[in-house]
């Protein structure tokens, strides 16, 4: 998106792989959420089982498709997409205050997009130019006074019984402030 | 800042990317410079200066 040398199919084919990623992601949760629905009591169904299989195997695939794409040129789009991914895997499904004996290494093996997602940002800033560099911290600067701003006015609403939102909309709320920064401050030197 | 980098990009009949290319930044760079919206760092000013074999203040106008 900032960098406007990518080749356009790179960046099509990019996206294209992080949309399915995502709905890949979304199925894999819920997946393992069909599988969860009994808790612990209950074997796990043989279909459910396959189904996340099968959607570990398409992860794969799909992230090694994506490596390439990753290796010609780095996008933004990658970053909001990865992140976004991370979000769908954290948030899709139900939550139950027992831990399945699978949920455990699930979560961390969950931590490997959130990694994935840090390595890649100080990659991109590293290898930005400075008027790159220039709109990337424009934009994490709004989007820090956005989370700021709901921030305090939440906590001057907490007060007044207001329901306690899901604490992944801050994640949420943080990733597309930044993804609205980038395109606004990268519009103005166009 | 006024410039002159679109003239002498177009003397040398180089396209926005090849000059973007040649000084290590994106088009979008070169774009934003050529078009007075943005002012480079005093190190791509001295790059710029270098490449086309021009002083700073000869290619940049305060």
């Amino acid at each position: 998106m900032l960098n406007d040398t990518h080749p356009k199919s790179t960046q099509k084919l990019g996206i294209w792989l992080l949309l399915a990623l995502t709905a890949n992601g979304a199925l894999l949760r819920l997946a393992l959420s069909l599988a969860m629905r009994d808790g612990t009591r209950n074997p796990i169904p043989a279909a459910a089982i396959a189904w996340a299989l099968a959607a570990l195997a398409l992860t794969a695939s799909l992230l090694w498709l994506l490596r390439s794409v990753w290796r010609r040129r780095d996008s933004w789009a990658l970053y909001l997409g990865a992140a976004l991914l991370c979000i769908v895997f954290y948030k899709v499904g139900r939550n139950r205050p027992e831990l399945a004996p699978i949920e455990l290494p699930l979560a961390i093996l969950l931590l490997a997009p959130a990694a994935l997602l840090v390595w890649a940002f100080v990659r991109q800033v590293r290898r930005a130019d400075e008027l790159e560099r220039k709109i990337l911290f424009q934009a994490l600067a709004f989007a820090f006074v956005i989370e700021f701003s709901v921030a305090i006015v939440y906590a001057l609403l907490e007060g007044m019984d207001v329901p306690r939102p899901p604490s992944i909309l801050w994640a949420s709320l943080l990733v597309m402030s930044w993804a609205a920064g980038l395109g606004i401050f990268a519009r103005r030197y166009e | 800042m006024k410039n002159h980098l679109r003239v002498l990009r177009a003397e040398r009949d180089w396209s926005q990317a090849e000059l973007a290319e040649r000084l290590s930044v994106s088009r979008q760079t070169v774009n934003a410079i050529e078009t007075e919206r943005y002012d480079p760092s005093l190190p791509l000013a001295f790059r710029i200066a270098r490449l086309f074999g021009k002083l700073i203040e000869e290619i940049f106008e305060p």
